[in-house]
């Protein structure tokens, strides 16, 4: 990690989500509890640009995602949360292959353009072998749970999280 | 950069404090009194970077608790909370842009003067390239929810955080 530069792009939002916007909402007894699954395949795009492309090592992200007073009465409790983005770039060379069948948990081998979900309780990955000739991060998925709903047919919620993004030129 | 090349410093936030509306806010039927706070932001905590130089800052980690006084009646649990934080300098940046539309998340550069968001359960944020030339270090506000209000008008929260921040002077290389 010593050789490594870093970039930094962050995503910060609040909105409320309704059904449209992927938020499910159920009730037992008094107590609320919800999902949203707010995805899209365009999302968020940061292109890399210049002469080079680059080797990616490490991503982490730092901040938090919940509701606030400001938002009443919309206001809800967050358990948990995570991101999901795919980095357009080549993943470290395979030693091996899926055995197709049986395959009950779906294993993949994501050898281009890897898929990688981080969440509030784990908020970064390392790779010894970086993922190479990046081009591309995009930010497709968001999936939020919690409970106490304050409103049974939206919840609003708020975020500031950065990401850092450790990588090498390409070549270097 | 290697954390061995790096100097710190460190600031402390510390209080016990009573907070209602509108800053904060109930809802939910007994017994669970679910509860939010957003409390700072108007005004805020700022440590001045003075001497002969700017610092580059590597890395911030906040170390501490956001709790109740067990002597209070105006106790809540904490089941989250994050402090805003804001560096007073200018971020690296690569070559690239972030496309215009579709921008579902909000996707922003945000070089100079960058706020970040620590929290419980994960506080410290970090950079191979640092926040350069920075000349202040201000803690914006604080977040909190839970569950368990005791008392449906006041909230009493008390905190001691501190805030490691990891460095160079700017322009300096060190050796060691």
């Amino acid at each position: 990690m010593d050789c490594l530069s870093s970039f930094n792009f962050s995503i910060a939002n609040q909105s409320n989500y309704g059904a449209a916007q992927g938020f499910l909402y159920w009730q037992i007894g008094t107590q609320h509890f919800w999902t949203l699954d707010s995805s899209s395949a365009s999302g968020s795009k940061y292109l890399i640009q210049g002469f080079k492309n680059i080797n990616i090592f490490k991503i982490e992200l730092s901040g938090d995602i919940n509701s606030s007073p400001q938002f009443a009465p919309y206001q809800c409790i967050v358990q948990n949360w995570s991101l999901g983005f795919e980095i357009i770039g080549q993943n470290s060379t395979s030693v091996g292959n899926v055995l197709a069948s049986p395959n009950p948990f779906s294993m993949i081998d994501q050898t281009t353009n890897p898929f990688i979900r981080l969440s509030k309780f784990q908020n970064s990955v390392t790779f010894e072998t970086p993922i190479q000739s990046a081009k591309e991060i995009v930010i497709k998925n968001l999936f939020v749970d919690g409970i106490a709903n304050q409103t049974t047919t939206s919840a609003e919620i708020g975020y500031i999280i950065n990401f850092t993004v450790f990588y090498k030129y390409e070549g270097e | 950069m290697h954390m061995d090349c790096l100097r710190s410093f460190k600031v402390t936030v510390s209080g016990n404090q009573n907070t209602t509306a509108p800053e904060a806010k109930f809802w939910g039927l007994a017994p669970q009194n679910y509860w939010s706070i957003e409390t700072g932001f108007g005004t805020t905590s700022i440590f001045n970077v003075q001497g002969f130089k700017n610092i580059d800052v590597y890395k911030i980690v906040a170390v501490g608790n956001v709790n109740s006084e067990n002597s209070t009646s105006t106790k809540v649990l904490v089941q989250d909370f994050n402090w805003f934080v804001r560096l007073g300098g200018q971020m690296n940046i690569l070559g690239g842009n972030i496309t215009v539309s579709p921008n579902k998340f909000n996707m922003t550069l945000d070089n100079t003067n960058p706020v970040f968001s620590l929290a419980k359960y994960y506080p410290s944020v970090e950079f191979a390239e640092p926040v350069n030339s920075v000349k202040y270090f201000e803690v914006l506000g604080l977040q909190a929810n839970g569950i368990g209000a005791e008392n449906l008008t006041t909230i009493n929260l008390s905190y001691n955080v501190t805030f490691m921040i990891y460095y160079q002077f700017e322009g300096e290389e060190l050796l060691f």
